[in-house]
């Protein structure tokens, strides 16, 4: 015990909290004296000997377990109060010391369980149901299966667990369950810790806390959280204390390295290729409008070579060997080299736990500490108590405190936004050099030509030049955020079939995020010396003070919560009745500030008040008058809810089952006329048992089931107002203080309603060795709220409004197999959805344009097809004799690329389906043999399409962004035949030339693929192998091993577009318990 | 045990009753904490007092569409905005790439005005009719000014014989969403703002605290623009004179310095309204360049010829707006009110005292000493000197296309605009094109029809 005091100390680097130190303490103080107990287990049914159950105290430093014939003995102090004796296949016994009288021969009777594997129970957030009683749709993963991957936030452990739950890169929903059931923003599912929805950061918990996770999927599982349930709902469960249960301690730890991302996975243009078209634009006069700009706009480093030479202060040769000289740059290397590492993400935690017949308790405490790739550094403590307290038969009281602490000092900007601080829009030229040989920051191009800013103010203003590798020391940013959840229940047992339970929660997180852009930052020296005034006597003034500037931002987040429930359960002969009947309130609120600080200083917190009213001319263009803003801002939102609940279930004779659910839901979001008329949200659904009917006989089966159910669930959506909403704005001297309309009323408001359907089918051979599920469902959602543009003669262009149907469809397979015997034994599981959605056909599209659902990869809301859709253009190739691309108007081909993008039609267009998986699914191989164990887990996901970056010339021109593609593009007739990028040209006969063919079906690809997506390897030393250890495993992960097939011909991962990539990772651990 | 239980019930349900009581008002709470109903005069009046929205996002197509710049071919292919590129050339595809175009700029400031007028009269009891009548005037005024700005964008040029017959802008008064909107006839359009700003000049202040807020001189100073464009040259030179009445004083370019990149000062003794228009890249530095000719028709001494123009790379380009910056001045200024003044002296028969009136403005815009008053020997030269003057005086003040679409409509005066990219362009008097097309999605979502 001394040992792991001294390990625990280790763990959290002496941040050990005084409680904890007290705990530890009363157990190691028990030692004092010893005295033997010896014994005899028995099974109380059948009255043999039971070998192999282990004998435990709180205090024992040595467990011991029965023998053969059952006998037992075991040291422990003259002071323990309680034996505990306690086997897999047993009811835990315990052994008052005080209550017998002698210390030899005691015998213990244990009780068989039931059942010997663990039941599998049903969470919904309001009531733990056996499986047998559930009509619904559910998936539940176990605490094994959530402990397969290394993570530090639960989220990223549920990938592939469950049919239905799909994750998606952004700018899709990250995760759904069982396709897309709302066109606004609101489209994830609602997480519940324990019985409340989570509010705070989801990656506040712990996943070593978490015990298992249920997933709601259809209207009898979700319809009980009524108008929040539209997207599904994910029952997050922490460990409890259990009463009657011996000291057990868990011990967790895991090293995660993560691979350095593959920097040149991004499609830059070469140097040289970026030179040549420099040179090309520059003898076209192509850049005399930004030279003459009086604003200075940058010129990159080879426009600003080639004017020099132009001016003759450069020689032909002179220029050229420059040229040759940035054309050997590849800015990734830099990149490369001093921007991305590799990461290590280390995680321990610690978990006790124990109980009396009165009390029990759990705590828990982890550890987090993360570097990331781009060297990001974070910490999060996370802490749980939970204490159970029986004062009397009928009233148990729990509560239950968690708190987390994480902090974040961010690192270093990913390569995509590696020239961020730019007012002129343009991309990293691929030629910049960031750091020289030594090691030291090289200036590059910013909001400036290099020609201005040499130049500007005499040597009177500060260095106005950007130092991209020096970004990172100069700009602080720190984030620290801190969760506290308190949670209260009482629960009063009235009679043997009726109890009434009052639960409270109350969670606070505040986060504060400072920015300390220090005086040598390249934000701060722009803004002082764009602020700078020449006083007209050769002196500068410097309005905004030449120190940092700090920008400070917090945000509190208040969530109070409040449940009366009583359940109810009553049987009689082949009948049983189960159900709740409860009320809830909510109450959620978000504060957030923002403040700004000019001339500060991190060393003494000094700081210069500046005129925010004042209007200054910018040093760079005087026309310009801008105040120093203060940036300062308030912001609020609350969301209120009330709602009235019911859900029961009637079983006959285990046969067949009933269940009934609805709610009530008023809520401050709906409109006033909702609140006043709403009808509740309901379902039913109903089971039959086939196999306990006389006249059905299987003997394959052990276990057919039949379900169905049907009902309604909601989705909430955010802002919506009764009357006209104004937002006040302070005055700025020269102008009076004003008001603007925020929010324009739509008082009929509602929720929108998903109507589910739901066949499911459940088997099973004998001992389980084959078992299955297969799910059928079928949506409605109508009262989809959409932003719906307007005729904006009102003078306003959009409203929230009640305006679109939508259909969903799906299938679910889950099988399992349980294969091998004693030492060996296989376990594969394939999961596959299917799943798709349709917007109804008479959805009113407000544009019938194409151009307007053509873009990214975001919600398009076509009439009739997926909500996320790809459609195109259509492609007729290169023109063979100039290379420009040819697209269709008016049934004919056409170079008019203004026509095309202006007179395509949604019909004319090309659909190629869905951006989003409508196939997915997982192969999951679990192998042991022995004390190994393997398990391999493959994911598919298909029947999707997306669409890839290319390049396009105007934004080459203008923005200096450059594409791989360059190289393909067409250069001589023939070309054609073998690529589709467009020739080069200037200048542009069109704007809408490039955007013609980045949007044409030319680049759309397929999206399917199969991932291997881990690899675990464990051993677990049984038994008493190590002193007191009761079990100890090791294992070996290794997560994100990378696309084994795919689709598409252009090595492209569907999942990182556009970016470094997702790097594999590889984690190494060991769990113990004591 | 039982005493126990049934206090352990009484609690429970004098709990129940308690929480269901103050639970009800989560649903009351309002969602968002920087939102507030209207319920003071002064939120009322904080309405119109935002200026980004009810002055300075003014409309800048009718001025692309002018003739006081033109722009090199390759800068308007690079142009990335359709609705610039197409109003230069008058094609019909404007409005389309964006939703924030003049049609919505224009409705939103008649809607806040709406909205104002919708809630003035709860505020009856707290306040005395002398502020509420002067909030409702200002109210009036904004609306007038900008049904007046969506008349001359998207009506064809005011015809009395035909007033009756040619379509109007539509004249939104209600502020909900669900109305549909139709245009009323271009006469009904005039009397409309008329009306309401004969109202509101009874009740507008005779001196604001900020120049964005409406007067009364303001609200002559539209009445004798919108007179003006209706060709009624008597009682547009009768509104000028009493907006004349109250100010006349105007500003002695001597005292600018030609040397400033924005030599004219914000909020300026001269201006009477201050509005300013959305930033159109094809009017600025270094993409806009002065018609070379208009350029070239200022004098020597004129100080206007370096104040108002800069040089840029062989051309001229525009410094001088009225607001102190780069951003193009649109609002009403006590210059305007001398010049139309003077046109409707010179048209009435006073020639005589309208060259009074346009020497006593153009001394104040030459180097001291240097200028020499105008003679003229007939009414005609009169005018034309004049109209000339007004415009240079007047150059990028978004006042030329309604002066191009009433002086169409007198053969001496009216003008054929031609622009020359790859290929050219021409716009002859009195062109359909006059009336610029509707925002089509305006036109397919409600009951408007689209111009010629």
């Amino acid at each position: 015990m001394v040992k792991l005091l001294q390990l625990y100390q280790k763990i959290t680097k002496g941040k050990l909290t005084p409680m904890i130190c007290m705990l530890l303490w009363n157990i190691t103080i028990a030692y004092s004296q010893t005295i033997k107990v010896t014994g005899k287990v028995i099974n109380a049914n059948s009255n043999e000997h039971v070998e192999g159950a282990t004998i435990s105290c709180y205090s024992c430093t040595i467990s011991s377990q029965s023998r053969e014939d059952g006998l037992f003995e075991i040291l422990i102090a003259d002071t323990t109060k309680n034996l505990f004796i306690t086997h897999l296949g047993y009811e835990t016994a315990i052994v008052e010391l005080r209550k017998i009288s002698s210390r030899r021969d005691v015998v213990v009777y244990l009780t068989p369980n039931s059942s010997v594997l663990e039941e599998v129970v049903i969470n919904t957030g309001y009531q733990t149901l056996a499986k047998e009683r559930s009509t619904g749709s559910y998936s539940t993963i176990d605490n094994k299966l959530l402990n397969q991957r290394v993570s530090t936030s639960i989220i990223d452990r549920l990938e592939g667990m469950s049919t239905g739950l799909l994750f998606s890169p952004s700018p899709k929903p990250s995760m759904t369950v069982r396709g897309i059931n709302s066109l606004s923003s609101g489209m994830e599912p609602l997480i519940v810790v324990d019985n409340f929805p989570y509010q705070g950061n989801i990656d506040n918990i712990n996943p070593n806390d978490i015990l298992n996770i249920t997933i709601l999927k259809d209207a009898a599982a979700a319809s009980i959280w009524g108008a929040r349930a539209g997207n599904g709902v994910i029952v997050i469960t922490t460990k409890k204390g259990k009463l009657n249960q011996p000291l057990q301690v868990s011990l967790t730890m895991n090293q995660t390295y993560t691979a350095k991302p593959n920097v040149y996975k991004v499609n830059n243009m070469s140097s040289s290729d970026f030179i040549e078209v420099e040179k090309m634009l520059f003898s076209n006069g192509y850049y005399q409008t930004w030279e003459d700009d009086p604003m200075h706009p940058p010129l990159s480093p080879v426009v600003e070579l080639l004017i020099r030479q132009r001016e003759g202060l450069l020689s032909e040769n002179e220029l050229n060997n420059q040229l040759g000289m940035l054309s050997q740059i590849n800015v990734l290397d830099d990149f490369d080299k001093y921007w991305y590492t590799s990461g290590l993400n280390q995680q321990y935690n610690i978990n006790m736990q124990g109980g009396g017949n009165q009390s029990a308790w759990l705590f828990s405490l982890g550890y987090d500490n993360n570097k990331s790739t781009l060297q990001d550094k974070s910490e999060r403590i996370t802490m749980r108590i939970n204490n159970q307290y029986r004062p009397f038969e009928n009233i148990q009281i729990t509560t239950e405190i968690a708190a987390t602490q994480n902090t974040l000092k961010a690192g270093r900007q990913p390569y995509s936004n590696a020239n961020l601080v730019n007012n002129a829009q343009k991309y990293l030229y691929p030629y910049a050099d960031l750091v020289d040989e030594a090691g030291n920051a090289l200036p590059i191009v910013n909001n400036f030509r290099s020609r201005y800013i040499d130049t500007a103010g005499n040597g009177q203003l500060v260095d106005w030049k950007y130092y991209p590798y020096a970004e990172k020391q100069n700009n602080i940013q720190k984030i620290k955020s801190i969760d506290v959840l308190a949670n209260l229940a009482l629960r009063y047992t009235v009679s043997k079939s009726i109890q009434l339970e009052a639960r409270y929660q109350y969670e606070k997180q505040h986060t504060s995020s400072d920015l300390d852009q220090s005086p040598l930052s390249y934000f701060t020296r722009n803004m002082i010396n764009s602020y700078a005034q020449d006083d007209g006597n050769g002196n500068m003034l410097f309005p905004v003070p030449l120190g940092g500037i700090l920008d400070e931002n917090e945000a509190v987040l208040e969530a109070n919560s409040f449940r009366i429930q009583s359940d109810l359960s009553h049987s009689w002969n082949k009948h049983s009745v189960i159900g709740v009947l409860g009320f809830e309130a909510g109450l959620v609120k978000n504060r957030a500030s923002y403040y700004r600080t000019y001339g500060y200083n991190n060393q003494n917190q000094g700081f210069v008040e500046t005129d925010n009213a004042k209007l200054f001319p910018q040093y760079y263009y005087p026309a310009i008058m801008l105040p120093i803003f203060s940036n300062r801002n308030i912001t609020g939102t609350n969301t209120g809810r009330v709602s009235y609940y019911f859900n029961g279930s009637y079983d006959y004779a285990k046969k067949y089952v009933l269940t009934l659910s609805a709610r009530r839901d008023q809520s401050n979001l709906f409109g006033s006329r909702t609140n006043e008329r709403t009808v509740p949200l309901w379902s039913a659904g109903a089971s039959w048992n086939l196999l306990e009917e006389s006249f059905i006989e299987i003997p394959a089966l052990s276990l057919l089931k039949f379900r169905f159910t049907y009902g309604f669930s909601g989705n909430m959506n955010p802002r919506s107002s009764a009357t006209t909403l104004i937002t006040h704005y302070p005055g700025t001297g020269q102008l009076p203080e004003y008001a603007a309309i925020g929010l324009h009323p739509n008082p009929y408001l509602r929720w929108e309603k998903v109507r589910n359907i739901n066949f499911g089918l459940d088997f099973s051979t004998h001992e389980d060795r084959f078992s299955g599920k297969l799910e059928l469902f079928r949506k409605k959602i109508t009262d989809l709220s959409t932003t719906v543009p307007i005729d904006y003669t009102a003078g306003f262009a959009t409203i929230p409004m009640n305006s679109a149907t939508m259909f969903g469809k799906g299938i679910e397979i889950e099988l399992k197999g349980r294969l091998g015997k004693n030492a060996f034994r296989y376990t594969p599981t394939l999961l596959m959805s299917f799943v798709s959605n349709k917007i109804s056909e008479d959805y009113l599209a407000t544009n019938l344009r194409a151009s307007s659902y053509i873009s990214g990869a975001g919600l398009t809301r076509i009439p009739g097809k997926s909500p996320y859709s790809v459609i195109s253009y259509p492609w007729a190739g290169l023109n063979p004799e100039n290379g420009n691309p040819v697209g269709r108007l008016d049934g004919q081909n056409s170079e008019n690329y203004s026509e095309i993008i202006g007179q395509t039609t949604i019909e004319d267009a090309i659909y190629q389906g869905s951006s989003i998986p409508t196939v997915f699914g997982t192969f999951r191989n679990g192998l042991t043999w022995k004390n190994f164990g393997l398990s391999v887990q493959l994911l598919y996901k298909g029947g999707y399409y997306f669409r890839r970056s290319t390049i396009r010339y105007g934004l080459l021109y203008d923005n200096w962004l450059g594409h791989s593609d360059f190289t393909l593009r067409w250069q001589k007739t023939g070309d054609e035949k073998s690529t589709s990028v467009p020739s080069i040209q200037y200048p542009l006969s069109s704007s809408q030339r490039d955007t013609f063919y980045a949007f044409s079906e030319a680049t759309i690809e397929k999206g399917d693929h199969i991932r291997l997506q881990d690899i675990n390897l464990s051993y677990n030393f049984s038994g008493s192998i190590i002193g007191k250890l009761s079990s100890f495993q090791v294992y070996l992960i290794a997560n994100n091993l990378g696309i084994i097939w795919r689709a598409n011909k252009k090595g492209l991962d569907p999942e990182a577009l556009n970016t470094v990539g997702h790097p594999y990772n590889l984690s190494f651990g060991f769990r113990a318990n004591f | 045990m039982n005493i126990y239980s049934h206090n352990c019930r009484l609690i429970l349900y004098v709990l129940l009753v308690g929480i269901f009581a103050s639970c009800k008002k989560y649903t009351e709470i309002k969602p968002d904490e920087t939102f507030f109903t209207i319920n003071s005069l002064s939120d009322v009046k904080s309405l119109l007092d935002n200026t980004s929205i009810m002055n300075t996002s003014q409309p800048s197509t009718p001025e692309i569409a002018s003739d006081n710049f033109f722009i090199l071919s390759k800068d308007w292919s690079n142009l990335s905005s359709l609705t610039q590129k197409n109003s230069y050339i008058w094609d019909k595809d404007v409005y389309s790439d964006s939703k924030n175009n003049d049609w919505f700029y224009i409705y939103r400031t008649v809607s806040y005005s709406n909205v104002v007028l919708d809630n003035i009269d709860r505020f009856s009891s707290s306040a005395t009719s002398e502020e509420i009548n002067s909030i409702r005037a200002a109210a009036l005024f904004y609306r007038s000014w900008s049904l007046f700005q969506a008349i001359t964008i998207w009506t064809a040029p005011y015809d009395s014989s035909k007033s009756n017959k040619l379509l109007g802008v539509p004249l939104r008064t209600s502020t909900d969403f669900n109305e549909v909107n139709r245009r009323s006839t271009l006469e009904e359009s005039y009397q409309f703002i008329i009306k309401d700003l004969q109202e509101a000049v009874k009740y507008l202040p005779k001196y604001v605290d900020y120049k964005t807020r409406p007067s009364k001189a303001a609200a002559y100073g539209l009445l004798s623009r919108i007179f003006l464009a209706q060709n009624a040259y008597e009682r547009a030179g009768a509104y000028a004179d009493s907006c004349l009445q109250t100010n006349s004083k105007l500003i002695d370019y001597n005292d600018l310095s030609v040397s400033s990149n924005a030599p004219i000062p914000k909020f300026n003794e001269e201006v009477i309204f201050h509005t300013t228009a959305v930033r159109a890249l094809i009017l600025n530095n270094p993409r806009g360049k002065i018609d070379t000719l208009l350029y070239s028709s200022f004098n020597t001494n004129d100080l206007r010829k370096e104040l108002f123009f800069k040089p840029t790379s062989g051309y001229q380009s525009f410094k001088g707006s009225y607001d102190g910056s780069a951003t193009l001045f649109t609002g009403l200024a006590i210059d305007e009110m001398y010049l139309t003044k003077a046109e409707a002296l010179a048209r009435t028969g006073f020639a005589d005292e309208g060259i009074e009136l346009l020497n006593t403005l153009l001394k104040k815009r030459y180097l001291s000493n240097t200028f020499t008053p105008i003679t003229v020997s007939d009414n005609e030269e009169a005018l034309n000197v004049i109209l000339q003057e007004r415009r240079k005086e007047l150059v990028y003040r978004h006042i030329r296309w309604m002066d191009l679409r009433r002086l169409n409509s007198e053969r001496a005066h009216a003008t054929t605009i031609k622009r020359l990219l790859n290929q050219s362009f021409e716009l002859p008097p009195n062109d359909n094109r006059y009336a610029f097309p509707i925002p089509e999605f305006i036109v397919k979502n409600s009951e408007i029809i689209q111009n010629p």
